[in-house]
This record gives structure tokens, C-alpha cells and sequence, in this order.
């Protein structure tokens, strides 16, 4: 199945991307040849595996893996804000979105 | 010899015996850069005050006894998607410009415990997506060896400052081959780390569960030594192994007597050049000559192994990237009209058209009606295809084969055809897709004189085997000693 320019349309739109125009057609062409490339993969039996087998790989590097909450430093606030729009701010700042 | 062709072993005897002191060696490497990095564009960054305050404080603390680690004093210089606190990390993309990390990756922290000069951030493919280094938001990175060719991608710009003399070593880091190829490219060394060896805390995420940092540089040795300092448990990486890792350095044994080596005939089929695979094959011939057992085998798996790891990548790659929205860091448009604009045209204005291109293919793959058939599809392949490298290592010690199908290739030959790019990566992904270490040793010259590169892969946690083949190739054969001209200049 061909992948539309309005599926490319929406995709775009799910992944907060803009296209113009030069850049959604090449992407059309782009992605129908990729994708219909990774339709190989359709041939290959793969019934009865577990999707996250590969997890188990090596048991004892996820054993513990998780840190005890403890207090430590902080970031330096400045550091974090924007160099330039959130000087001597103490938020970061976006456009209005509550009316 | 003059100094930026030494190693990193020969550098640390001149510095021990105070033949040469770690400022005027890093004033020597500053120098170079600023002589010869406008021809082969290497550097992003180039930190010329940090780097001579840091050699002054460093030669202090060898004098005083207070460091004595051989990577002490040494000039190194690293990927721009590691990040340096108080240094630009920009992931070579308009997205990161002006991203100064607050805090050191893992690694970097480790190499300045170890005495390490950092004289830059080099160039590297946008977010590490790509092959050439074609990709940069900045500039692209010319081959040591012929600066009309590609260094490789994405750790381009590490691979070709190694290979011409601009760093003594270098961090890279690899998700599908990108340390790997152009150090095959470049005629270098680059070592790939076993997944959760090296820590990712602080690499710039591409696909976390491929993404892993690892050296470039002139020898096997100098790898094992960086090796040695940047492996080892990280809290802050939850993938990071817990196993104590060896000493690398043990493994530089000059003796492979009856080690198994597999040769799959997949990777020396008719897609790959004839140079590359008289190479190829003629190293096994050496490594017969010395003792080791070669055999044909086969892993039929192979060719469903690129778009598994294309389908894994892109899908994590659309996640990972979802973060730059330009809130709280990166390229933020003017004058946005409400939160969604503000969110859309900083992506698509800072990001280039690969990453765009990636983006949208993670996130079609993600999307509902297709997430079964292209990421879960994708998820059990990788099962299937670990299991099949797990059988080969029950029998083989490592497997050896081609880094990529060709030498490197024209600036701008291949950039306009994304799939035949990504079916290039064939010989590097299955490394990724399985977890494993695999290092490009220089093996030959194609017929217009450009490097060739040696893949060697071990089986998970195995550097010490894998380190010790491509020593054992290296100290009987002369490919590493050849170096491009532009050494001399």
C-alpha cells in the first residue's frame, strides 16, 4: 500500500513537524522506498518469539538498576534557563496557553 | 617522528621521561588545528584557552606525582554529541547551536580523572544520522587520505582528526557502524564497546538500546588503554553492566594459536568491491598463517538484519528526539504564534532533512495500524537474530568480515539516495541489533589508494578476545603504519 502525501500529512502533524512543499514530496517518494524496502521483513517467521526477548540478554545489568531516592545537588538555575529570552528569569517561558 | 604522529603508549614514555611537556605537546596539536583544519574540517569547537590551562594543570599534577594514568597529558578531542560541560555539544545540528551542557557525560568526567587535554568537539553527521558526515548543520568533514572523499559517518569528524594527525585520539560513538566506518574509511582503529559496557550518561540519545561511545584511534593498544578508562558501572545508566571489566591491556598478546575465527559467506557476497573483499580475505590468510582456524560459515539471517535495525533506530530515534520543542533547551523560533506553532517551527526549523526524514519513518512505524507490523515485527527479528549471533560464538571465538561494502566514496555520491545508504550499514548494524564488540583495524588499500578496513566481532563482554585478534593482525602486518600524507604536512 502506497503511503499518501496526506499520510505524510498527518505524520508530519503527530511528530510536530512542518513540511513545505519541496521537502513533503521528496519525503513521499523517500519513504514509500524505505518503506516498502522494510516490508522484507514480512517473510521472515517470527511466531511464537517474545518482542521483548532481548531484553533478558544479560540478567545482572538490569538487576538493581534502579538508584535509591536520595537528596543531592541541584543544576544551577541559570545554567538551565535560556541564554538569552529567560535571562534573570526564574521559568522557562513559552507563548500563552490558557485564554 | 614529530609528535602528533606518536601513539598514545609512545607519548606517555616522552612525558614520564620529560621529553616533552604536556603544553608545549598540546600547543603542538593546537597548532596543527589551526593550520590544517580549514582544508579537512574536522572541528566544531576547538577549545585553544581551555585546553593550555588544562596542560598546565595537568603537567603540575604529573610533576607532583598526584597522576600517572598513560592517558595523562595526552591531546584527545571528542564527538559533538558527548556533552562537555561549560563547551557547545550542538550534535552538529542548528536544533543544539547553542546548547552549552550544564554537567560531563560519564565518560568525559572518566577521561579527565585519567589527565586527558581535550583540544575540541568534532563533526559528526545531525544527531548521528547518516554515514559520510554529509549531514552536519555545519560543515563537511574531507577524508585525510583524499579530500574529495567522505571520512565516513557519523563520528567522521573523530575518524579523519585521528587518521590525520589533529587529535591523538578521539571519542566516537556507535548505533549502527558509526565508529566503526569511518575508521575504516579513515584508516584508523575504532572500537565498539559490548551494549552496557560503556556508559551512555550524557551521549546525546539517537537509539538508546543500540547507542554506545567508544575510541578512535591510531592502534589497537591505545584503544585497549582509552578502553580501560572509560568502561565500567554508571548508576546513571540503566543499562550500564555491573560486571567488573579486565584490564584491556592484558589482552594485547601477540599469539592467536587455535583461536576459531567464522568467516560468514554473507559478507564477502558479490554486493561488496573486490578490493574490500581480496582484503578481507587475504586477512584470513594471514590469521591462518599464524595459527587460527578459519572457516566458512553462514548466517542466513543477514539479510532481514538492515531493516530490523533501521525500523528499531528510527522508532526510538522518534521518541528520543520528541524532546526538542524549544522549551527547555535547543533552537526556539521567533514570534509563534500560540504552543503548537512555537513547538513546530522550532522543529522544523532546526532540524535538517535526514533527521526530519527519520523522525517521520520512527513515527510511522510507531503509528496505530502499523506498530505491529513494522516495530513488534521488528522487536521479535532482533530476538531471532541475537539468537542466531549466540549460536555462532558456541563455536567461533570471533567472526571476522568487512566493515562496509566499499572504500570511502565521493563527497555527494550517495547522499541523494537514503536507501542505498542504509543498506551500506548491512556489516556494522548486526553488531547494534545484537549488543556485541566489533573493532575496524586498517587491512589493505583499494586501487585508488584509500584505506580498508578489517571488522573483527566477539561475542558480548569479550574484548579481551576480540583485542587480542586484532592486536595478533596488527603486530604481523604493516596496513596501520601507512598514513596519509597530509601527516606531513
Amino acid at each position: 500500500m502506497a503511503i499518501t502525501k496526506e499520510v505524510i500529512t498527518y505524520i508530519a502533524m503527530l511528530a510536530r513537524l512542518q513540511l513545505n512543499e519541496e521537502e513533503e514530496s521528496s519525503m513521499v517518494s523517500d519513504i514509500n522506498r524505505i518503506i516498502s524496502y522494510f516490508d522484507k521483513l514480512k517473510e521472515l517467521d517470527t511466531s511464537n518469539i517474545d518482542a521483548m526477548e532481548f531484553l533478558s540478554m544479560d540478567e545482572d545489568a538490569f538487576e538493581k538498576a534502579l538508584r535509591d531516592d536520595v537528596v543531592d545537588k541541584s543544576y544551577d538555575r541559570e545554567e538551565l534557563l535560556h541564554p538569552e529570552e529567560e535571562k534573570g528569569s526564574e521559568y522557562f517561558t513559552v507563548p500563552r496557553v490558557v485564554e | 617522528m614529530k609528535l602528533h604522529e606518536y601513539t598514545i603508549t609512545q607519548l606517555h614514555e616522552l612525558i614520564s621521561k620529560k621529553e616533552v611537556s604536556v603544553p608545549e605537546l598540546t600547543r603542538h596539536m593546537l597548532d596543527r588545528i589551526s593550520r590544517l583544519d580549514s582544508k579537512l574540517g574536522c572541528y566544531i569547537t576547538v577549545t585553544e584557552e581551555q585546553a593550555m590551562e588544562r596542560a598546565e594543570k595537568v603537567q603540575k599534577m604529573i610533576d607532583e606525582g598526584a597522576l600517572n594514568s598513560p592517558l595523562a597529558g595526552i591531546p584527545m578531542a571528542i564527538k559533538d554529541n558527548i556533552c562537555t560541560k561549560g563547551i557547545p555539544t550542538t550534535c552538529a545540528s542548528k536544533m543544539l547551536g547553542n546548547f552549552v551542557p550544564p554537567y560531563d557525560a560519564h565518560v568525559v568526567k572518566k577521561l579527565y580523572d585519567n589527565g586527558a587535554v581535550v583540544l575540541g568537539k568534532l563533526n559528526m553527521d545531525e544527531f548521528a544520522m547518516g554515514s559520510s558526515t554529509e549531514s552536519s548543520y555545519f560543515k563537511k568533514t574531507k577524508n585525510p587520505w583524499n579530500t574529495e572523499r567522505v571520512p565516513g559517518g557519523s563520528s567522521g569528524g573523530s575518524a579523519a582528526a585521528v587518521a590525520a594527525g589533529e587529535a591523538i585520539y578521539a571519542l566516537g560513538s556507535d548505533t549502527g557502524g558509526s565508529i566503526r566506518q569511518p575508521a575504516s574509511f579513515c584508516g584508523c582503529v575504532g572500537l565498539k564497546p559490548t551494549y552496557g559496557l560503556v556508559s551512555r550518561f550524557g551521549l546525546v540519545a539517537y537509539a538508546s538500546s543500540f547507542d554506545q561511545i567508544g575510541p578512535l584511534a591510531k592502534t589497537v593498544a591505545d584503544c585497549a588503554l582509552i578502553l580501560n578508562a572509560i568502561a565500567g558501572h554508571d548508576p546513571m545508566d540503566l543499562t550500564s553492566s555491573r560486571r567488573q571489566h579486565p584490564d584491556y591491556t592484558k589482552a594485547l598478546i601477540n599469539d592467536i594459536k587455535g583461536m576459531k575465527i567464522g568467516i560468514p559467506r554473507e559478507f564477502i557476497a558479490d554486493n561488496v568491491q573486490k578490493d574490500v573483499r581480496d582484503a578481507v580475505l587475504n586477512a584470513a590468510k594471514v590469521f591462518s598463517s599464524l595459527g587460527a582456524e578459519c572457516e566458512e560459515i553462514s548466517i542466513p539471517i543477514m539479510e532481514y538484519v538492515v531493516p530490523t535495525y533501521y525500523i528499531i533506530a528510527l522508532a526510538e530515534a522518534s521518541s528520543n528526539l520528541a524532546r526538542y520543542d524549544g522549551v527547555k533547551f535547543g533552537y526556539r523560533t521567533a514570534n509563534p504564534k500560540d504552543m503548537l506553532d512555537f513547538c513546530m517551527r522550532s522543529r522544523s526549523e532546526g532540524f535538517g532533512t535526514e533527521v526530519k526524514r527519520r523522525i517521520l519513518l520512527g513515527t510511522y512505524v510507531l503509528s496505530s495500524g502499523h506498530y505491529d507490523a513494522y516495530y513488534k515485527k521488528a522487536l521479535k527479528a532482533r530476538a531471532l537474530i541475537t539468537r542466531e549471533f549466540n549460536k555462532v560464538f558456541e563455536k567461533y571465538d570471533v567472526i571476522i568480515g568487512p566493515v562496509a561494502p566499499t572504500t570511502a566514496y565521493r563527497i555527494g555520491e550517495k547522499i541523494n539516495d537514503p536507501v542505498q545508504m542504509y543498506m551500506e550499514d548491512i556489516f556494522t548494524v548486526p553488531v547494534n541489533v545484537a549488543g556485541l564488540p566489533a573493532i575496524s583495524i586498517p587491512c589493505g588499500f583499494d586501487s585508488s589508494s584509500l584505506p580498508i578496513g578489517l571488522q573483527i566481532i566477539a561475542n558480548r563482554f569479550d574484548e579481551p578476545t576480540l583485542i587480542r585478534a586484532a592486536y595478533t593482525f596488527e603486530q604481523n602486518t604493516d596496513f596501520h603504519k601507512a598514513k596519509p600524507s597530509i601527516m606531513d604536512e
